[in-house]
């Protein structure tokens, strides 16, 4: 090997990735499929009007044609949950894709500028954490109205910090790297810099946070429903929850009222958990093995 | 042809740290001519890799570059930055020390070969494609078509290196400066990794800067070596002079620092005591005095200056050197 010729190595490609990820993670992203699926088909399905009353009797149990039953008021509870998902799962992705577009970005640029830039930064992420997360959210909802826009960003707002943060610990890892620096020898500029070099690399685990931080959105969602400040007018999860939970011996007449939607709410939120520390885990172990 | 291709003369690199500055690197002076190789060796923090750092322009801004600094007769260090677009990745080319980080993990090497061909030549996507190709297949990197397709994580750590290498060449630079290639890499690749060095060197009549903190890396491999310590030069000669004629104690301890299997079983290694100097101080002396095992009194306070012997590229920075065949 004097001439400094390699021996022919052939590297083994290992499994594919989704066998990597496991058949969990295939479980919890066909569950999410199903879930948005439905909630985007909800007008055209054969499901009666969520908003209309004495489809069944009070709290009737689960039967035929009313599979989830009915709850006080009589309504199908399929059809409200299939519709609530509509407005729970848009607020989690818009208050997803807030956090993400302000915090990511505004993390990015910090950790891979840093300056004074990254300390502001840092010092307004340290005060959004040490604010109140349900205070804030009430806060802003009560000054800017209760409509799912506003509560979606509301909520995304809560995000931008903890995204925001992981974004910048992960530029400066990236940032340090010698392909960078090899990118900037070639005369790359900064801008083609974040977005051919870092970015790629950093909404890897991104992505797997976003699925974590969807699942806490949408119970989020749940919580302010509870405190009596959802989405005013229309339906969503935890307003429908709250509505039969609240009402008088609902545990003895009718506890599936609450516990149908409950359950989607639990297995979806499961679902975005799973998929999302899966990703991490087969993605973190890859970077080490770099 | 005799005009050296790089040359730099009292470069003095010093950095601004809250806690003062810090002297990287003082009154090195070194040259390298086209086609030739040229090795720098010296230990963790002897300013090796600054001066580098330097001529490619990726110090921070807390850093102060003193002398000059010349390439083929143009100024690097006060170059216009339309001409520094163009400098650097194609006039002089970087290999890193660590081929793991020196390749983005998401992007195939395909994406990573092509984008600097394209952005400085102009070339096609099929062009630039059609070169990367060769390009790997010169760095004897097998399957080359196919490995193109490939992520970084999908080759050896020598393969990968060997990518880089490739990169690094495809503008045809006439300087390649190789920052420690091989410490990264299994002790069976770096023989490989260093012979292929040597070997496009002489094929493509590019001029070699090899860093490394192993002297017996660089003895086989380059035409002239550099010893650096403490962020100054203490030897430079061609070579073959600098082993046969060492003069100064610095190199020498070096020197008896590499593992020789000639040598009788159960011999130990002669390490150098102490540790490297603390370069927020201003040195009165020579660098070296305090582990040197020929310093005299007047070492500690009086700054050596390079002396050249005549007739010779050979100088040393030392008061009291081994002597011997020179004349002292």
């Amino acid at each position: 090997m004097a001439d400094g010729a390699l021996e022919d190595i052939t590297v083994s490609k290992g499994p594919s990735l989704i066998r990597r990820l496991g058949p969990g993670f295939v479980v919890s992203v066909g569950w999410l499929l199903f879930v948005v699926i439905i909630a985007l088909l909800a007008p055209v399905l054969p499901i009666g009007e969520p908003t209309a009353t004495r489809v069944g009797g009070r709290f009737e149990g689960p039967r035929s044609g009313l599979w989830f039953g009915a709850d006080a008021t009589g309504r199908d509870v399929l059809s409200l949950t299939i519709w609530g998902a509509r407005t729970s799962l848009l607020v989690g992705f818009i208050a997803i894709f807030v956090g993400f577009i302000v915090g990511g970005t505004a993390g990015i640029i910090a950790g891979y500028f840093r300056g004074w830039f990254d300390r502001i930064l840092s010092f307004l992420f340290a005060t959004l954490l040490s604010f109140p997360a349900l205070l804030l959210a009430i806060f802003v909802t009560t000054l800017l109205g209760r409509t799912l826009l506003w509560i979606s960003i509301s909520l995304g707002v809560l995000a931008i910090a903890p995204v925001g943060r992981l974004a910048r610990a992960q530029t400066l890892v990236f940032a340090e790297r010698d392909f960078v620096t090899a990118s900037r020898i070639l005369g790359a500029t900064d801008m083609r810099i974040l977005l051919r070099e870092i970015v790629p690399n950093v909404v890897i685990p991104m992505s797997a946070l976003a699925l974590l931080g969807m699942g806490i959105a949408i119970v989020a969602e749940g919580t302010l429903a509870f405190l009596g400040v959802s989405v005013n007018g229309g339906l969503s999860w935890g307003k429908q929850i709250f509505a039969s939970a609240s009402e008088k011996q609902f545990l003895q007449d009718g506890p599936h009222a609450a516990l149908f939607p409950i359950g989607i709410v639990t297995v979806t939120v499961l679902a975005l958990n799973y998929a999302g520390d899966r990703l991490r885990e087969v993605f973190d172990a890859k970077d080490l093995s770099l | 042809m005799n005009a050296p291709l790089l040359e730099l003369e009292h470069l003095s690199i010093t950095f601004a740290t809250p806690s003062g500055p810090v002297y990287a690197v003082s009154d090195v002076s070194l040259a390298v001519e086209r086609g030739k190789s040229l090795g720098i060796v010296g230990e963790s923090g002897s300013g090796k890799s600054v001066t580098m750092k330097a001529i490619m322009d990726l110090l921070p801004s807390s850093a102060t570059i003193g002398g000059r600094a010349e390439f083929d007769g143009e100024d690097v260090l006060n170059m216009p930055s339309s001409r520094r677009k163009h400098f650097y990745g194609v006039d002089v080319a970087m290999v890193f020390q660590n081929p793991m980080t020196s390749l983005n993990p998401v992007k195939r090497i395909d994406a990573q070969m092509t984008e600097g061909m394209r952005f400085h030549r102009g070339l096609s996507k099929r062009d630039a494609e059609t070169r990367a190709v060769e390009l790997l297949e010169l760095v004897r990197l097998p399957d080359a078509q196919s490995r193109m397709r490939q992520y970084p994580h999908e080759l050896s750590g020598g393969m990968r290196q060997r990518v880089v290498i490739a990169m690094a060449l495809a503008n045809d630079p006439a300087l390649l400066i190789a920052d420690e290639p091989t410490t990264a890499l299994d002790v069976t690749v770096q023989r490989d990794i260093l012979n292929l060095l040597d070997a496009l060197r002489a094929d493509l009549n590019m001029a070699l800067i090899l860093i490394s903190h192993d002297l017996g890396v660089v003895r086989d491999r380059t035409d002239d070596v550099v010893v650096m310590y403490g962020g100054r030069l203490m030897e430079s000669a061609a070579t073959e002079e600098l082993f046969a004629n060492t003069q100064h104690p610095y190199a020498r301890a070096l020197q008896m620092s590499i593992p020789d299997i000639s040598k009788p079983r159960g011999q130990r290694l002669d390490p150098i005591p102490g540790s490297p100097p603390d370069l927020s101080v201003e040195l009165t002396g020579c660098p070296f005095a305090p582990r040197c095992t020929h310093a005299q009194d007047d070492c500690s306070n009086t700054l050596p200056v390079p002396t050249r012997i005549d007739g010779t590229s050979h100088s040393y920075a030392c008061l009291h050197p081994l002597g011997q065949k020179a004349d002292g």
